[in-house]
């Protein structure tokens, strides 16, 4: 009974935010600052996106990447850069993702023998790397410093030229993502790449060929990274290369590491709360002056009291709730 | 059960924080009702509001001091009622991340400032790349855009909207290229940093030089902390430095960023040139204070305006006017010349309302193209139809001698004994 | 003979301070297995601090860095205690993510306090001169960089003699090797990590105040030096304080040697020649194998 009446609740639930999701546009469009949510909500999925496939790599492979914003460059960079070629969007999201996954391929083969700060230092460095070459690009593709403008995406014929646009399609490829992710480390694979981030020795045991799953790890999170790029590209609309330095990396480790790293949702809570509270501080009048300060502040808090993030809190306290109730139970046996 | 109250308690917490955001921003502008004209068809706009939009990073030492301007015209018109009687507010945005501008922080600002706070004029900060990643938004939205950066990039886009109350590097072409002729001066080095302003700026200071007869002999990238966070302006340029001196230029010029050029300077200096060197823009007088004033002797500058580092030390009568009335409220003189910038940003805004007798965009827009008054750098022109004001620079020598390098206009300065001092060609 | 000097001096210069921040790196690698990112803005701190004392107080270089260096020290220990081993006790990995907010923090702090101008403090100058002028090759070489250059080395010198002739410094090396086996011998570890921390801030910032005179003084210099030391300490091989002065004058002298080759590459080659070395040759020039997994 009681059994039913989950699925039930969940099955409501599951309408009720369908719904909500739907109409989300058409309630922002009731009001003139909407205009400016949705444009909000839009980031976030991008970003949700782009901490899921960071979370691949971190979190269920334990190998940490502070050069995360060099796959998402590569990621709007390649796209852009093949539809102003005159390919069709589709065609040049697919050459972008395998040049994304080659790209994520052979920084993987050396990186997957480093221990976790090196790796630290050495994604670091092909973030720094990638952004020179941004800066100052061979054949100047990527117009350098100038910027790059991207026109509106066009797909199945249709013209994603608005946020109301985009954010169905962002909802749809989000969603995408998620079940992806889900499915991936569900996957005979993916519990591999889990296996070798909790001991490397265990796993090596057991016959799994440890470094062959890492460089997986690290192929498809970049991939989905570089996806994030792409979309990233067709909502900001303008591309240069300050957007894509080291604090965009940062950004996207501390979206992982306040929802929890490893968890499914971890990373989209992060996001979601992430990119609010910028939103949020820089609302606030006078605020602006202290608004990277507070962001830092947050970041370290969260390291310094929530190193499992929010859902390590949530898993905590639910431990501790169970642990009363056994507690009690025992007292009165 | 328990986790679906989890679910819809962080659901609501949203819906909640959303809620702020929206109703933060949510206030009416004044509404559209009639507006009364008084006998001499002036409108009476008290009521209404006039809101700035300022995008730029707040812990930034010139945007401290954009802001600063901003806020000392509003006050003056709040007390003379200048603008019909109608209110200013200013709606400051931060677009800083990691301690450097960003451009997808200036998106959503400039996102939020249109769509949230219904802004009619937005000033983004001086970085070229950040009006130009913010242009086609504003000028879709039809807001007044007033930018201080100094790339020729962002006005060739067409955007109707945006206006520039500087010099474009363009212009200063003309001018820097007659000094080298006139010093016959046919060996140019080159350092440039690899920002969006400086890189524009070198290709039109090539093609200047290519008319004008001039070679550029060496030409060197120096690394700018403003697009790469973990490349220091100052550091590991000895190499730049070192090939461009051996390349035996008559000169050496550089196009770097504001704040960086000073270091630039110095190190130029202490490797042992004695040449003329040429600057994109104006040093602070913190800076010429440490480079020391007998390395300073024989930095060119060619700008409309210089700045000072005592306001006695200026004799434009209408810098002074500016310098004074800045000192007068914030207690310093401004030492960067962000302050004649974003001071003819506010003139222009107060002419186009008074022009317009009206602080909606669109009527100021049509009103800019037939304004022409005075400004920080001389008359400012609009009537050319093509956005920009200032066309002439005037090439400006530190001397080293006084307060802020003493600076002085070049034929002064050739005529006098310090010009001695400096090698100015070569052959 | 001539440029090579001018390239070579100026080099090592820069390349002793990469070293400095290098030693610091390796310090606290080897005494917590941790990565402070914070340690750029550190030095920008400690080089406007010293800039400021100058200014402000009349005080000459000497005077200015010592004090620096000094309040630096202790700045070091108290963000060790404070905040580093709090996030420490967790996960050393946690403390990646917390410097990079530190750094954060302290980068707008320090923007707020001191402003973004680029400073210069004023060169050294001895018997009036601000110049060496070697005969032999015709140069002139700023006195700035020979002291820089000498005090570097003098400052790692004396972290070798700390390390190797005091009771603290073998202490802080037991630490190093097994903090269970040290404590248990009467070691504090947390008195040897907030050192270490503390030493690591004040060579930053002795590097930073030295080099104020040549390369200016901002927290964005103070940045690209400290993040080069990690840079220098990745060369010679990580964990190894000889290998981390070896491999810092190595990355000041290719930085300076890319800038007169071909310069719009210059960074991208200095960060592929430490991706090189830490990809291809872990264990760095000393053959120090802290990088390898397992």
């Amino acid at each position: 009974m009681k059994f039913g009446n989950m699925t039930k609740g969940k099955l409501m639930l599951g309408v009720a935010l369908t719904v909500l999701a739907l109409l989300i546009p058409l309630i922002c469009g009731l009001f003139g600052s909407g205009v400016y949510l949705l444009n909000v909500i839009n980031y976030i999925f991008v970003y949700i996106i782009a901490s899921t496939g960071l979370n691949v790599m971190t979190g269920y492979s334990g190998q940490i990447n502070l050069g995360g914003a060099a796959y998402f460059s590569v990621g709007a960079y390649g796209v852009v850069i093949l539809c102003n070629a005159g390919l069709p969007t589709i065609v040049s999201v697919i050459l972008a993702m395998l040049i994304v996954a080659l790209f994520g391929f052979l920084t993987a083969i050396p990186a997957a023998k480093l221990k976790f700060h090196f790796l630290a230092l050495a994604t670091m460095a092909v973030g720094e790397i990638v952004n020179n070459l941004l800066v100052v690009s061979p054949g100047g593709i990527t117009n350098d410093t100038h910027g790059m403008f991207v026109k509106s995406m066009k797909l199945f014929g249709i013209t994603f030229g608005n946020d109301t646009s985009l954010y169905y399609l962002l909802l749809i490829v989000t969603i995408a993502c998620l079940i992806f992710t889900w499915a991936f480390i569900r996957s005979r694979t993916g519990r591999a790449c889990v296996a070798t981030r909790d001991s490397v020795d265990a796993a090596g045991s057991c016959g799994i060929d440890v470094r062959k799953y890492k460089i997986i790890a690290t192929v498809v999170s970049c991939v989905i990274i570089g996806f994030g790029g792409f979309l990233f590209a067709y909502l900001n609309r303008y591309i240069s290369p300050d957007t894509f330095a080291a604090g965009k990396s940062t950004m996207f480790m501390s979206m992982m590491m306040l929802g929890g790293s490893g968890t499914l949702l971890g990373p989209a809570i992060g996001a979601v709360l992430i990119t609010l509270i910028m939103e949020v501080l820089r609302g606030i009048p006078g605020s602006g002056m202290y608004m990277q300060m507070s962001y830092g502040v947050v970041l370290l808090v969260v390291m310094m009291f929530l190193p499992q993030g929010l859902s390590g809190l949530l898993a905590n306290m639910k431990v501790k709730r169970l642990k009363k109730k056994l507690g009690e139970e025992e007292t009165v046996c | 059960m328990k986790n679906l109250k989890k679910i819809f308690a962080l659901l609501l917490a949203l819906l909640m924080v959303a809620g702020c955001l929206t109703a933060c921003g949510d206030k009416q502008n004044g509404g559209d009702d009639e507006i009364k004209y008084d006998e001499n068809g002036n409108p009476d706009l008290s009521g209404k509001t006039l809101k700035i939009g300022y995008i730029g990073n707040m812990t930034d030492s010139d945007c401290e001091i954009q802001q600063n301007v901003i806020n000392l015209f509003m006050d003056k018109w709040k007390a003379e009622g200048t603008l019909y009687g109608a209110d200013v507010e200013l709606i400051a945005y931060d677009n800083g991340n990691n301690g450097q501008q960003d451009t997808e922080m200036s998106i959503k600002s400039a996102q939020k400032l249109i769509s949230s706070d219904k802004v009619q004029v937005i000033i983004p900060a001086q970085m070229s790349n950040i009006i130009q990643a913010t242009g086609d938004i504003i000028n879709s939205a039809k807001v007044l855009d007033i930018g201080l950066g100094l790339s020729v990039t962002w006005m060739q886009q067409g955007w109707d909207y945006v206006y520039r109350s500087a010099l474009c590097n363009d212009f200063q072409i003309p001018s820097i290229t007659a000094a080298m002729t006139e010093l016959n001066q046919k060996n140019i080095a080159l350092l440039y940093a690899n920002t969006d302003n400086c890189l524009t700026f070198r290709d039109s200071l090539k093609a200047g030089c290519k008319d004008a007869g001039i070679n550029i002999v060496c030409e060197e990238m120096l690394p700018s902390a403003s697009t790469s966070a973990s490349s220091g302006s100052g550091t590991g340029i000895t190499g730049q430095i070192t090939k461009a001196i051996q390349s035996k230029p008559d000169a050496i010029f550089i196009s770097h960023m504001g704040n960086e050029y000073g270091t630039v300077v110095k190190q130029i200096r202490q490797s042992g040139f004695k040449g003329i060197i040429y600057l994109g823009q104006n040093l602070w007088a913190e800076e010429i204070e440490s480079i020391g004033n007998e390395e300073v002797n024989g930095v060119v500058l060619c700008s409309p305006y210089v700045t000072y580092a005592n306001v006695e030390d200026c004799k434009d009568p209408f810098i002074y006017e500016v310098l004074k009335a800045y000192k007068e409220k914030y207690g310093v003189c401004p030492t960067s010349e962000m302050v004649y910038k974003a001071w003819d940003a506010m003139l222009l805004l107060e002419n186009a309302v008074l022009a317009a007798k009206s602080i909606n965009s669109e009527d100021m827009q049509a009103a800019i193209s037939s304004l022409k008054f005075d400004g920080c750098g001389g008359v400012m022109d609009f009537t050319t139809g093509s956005n920009e004001c200032y066309f002439t620079a005037r090439p400006w020598v530190y001397t080293g001698q006084g307060a802020a390098g003493g600076v002085v206009l070049m034929e002064e300065w050739l005529k006098s004994d310090l010009a001695k001092n400096i090698v100015i060609t070569n052959s | 003979m001539k440029i090579f000097l001018q390239l070579l001096i100026p080099g090592l210069c820069l390349g002793c301070v990469y070293g400095l921040n290098g030693v610091g790196a390796s310090l606290l690698y080897k005494g917590s297995r941790t990565i402070n990112n914070a340690q750029g803005s550190v030095v920008g701190i400690a080089a406007l601090l010293g800039y400021t004392l100058q200014r402000n107080l009349g005080l000459g270089l000497l005077a200015s860095t010592l004090i620096s260096t000094v309040v630096m020290f202790f700045f070091g220990v108290i963000l060790q205690v404070g905040i580093v081993s709090k996030v420490e006790k967790r996960s050393a990995a946690n403390v990646v993510v917390a410097t990079l907010a530190l750094s954060l923090i302290l980068t707008s702090a320090s923007n707020l306090i001191f402003g973004t101008i680029v400073y210069e403090s004023a060169v050294i100058t001895i018997n009036g001169s601000k110049y060496l002028h070697i005969a032999a090759a015709d140069v002139d070489i700023l006195w700035s960089n020979i002291v820089a250059i000498g005090v570097s080395l003098a400052a790692m010198l004396g972290i070798h003699l700390f390390l190797n002739k005091t009771k603290f410094g073998a202490g802080m090396r037991a630490a190093a090797m097994d903090p269970m086996a040290a404590e248990s011998c009467g070691v504090s570890v947390v008195a040897t990590r907030a050192v270490t921390w503390g030493l690591m801030s004040a060579l930053g910032a002795l590097g930073g105040c030295l080099t104020g005179p040549l390369f200016g003084v901002s927290t964005r210099i103070g940045v690209a030096t400290g993040a080069k030391g990690n840079t220098g300490a990745v060369l010679g091989g990580y964990g190894n304080m000889y290998g981390a002065i070896i491999g810092g004058i190595i990355i000041g002298l290719v930085e300076t040697a890319f800038g007169y080759i071909y310069s719009p590459y210059q960074m991208a080659f200095t960060n592929a020649l430490f991706l090189v070395f830490l990809l291809l040759l872990p264990r760095g020039i000393m053959n120090e194998k802290a990088l390898e997994e397992g």
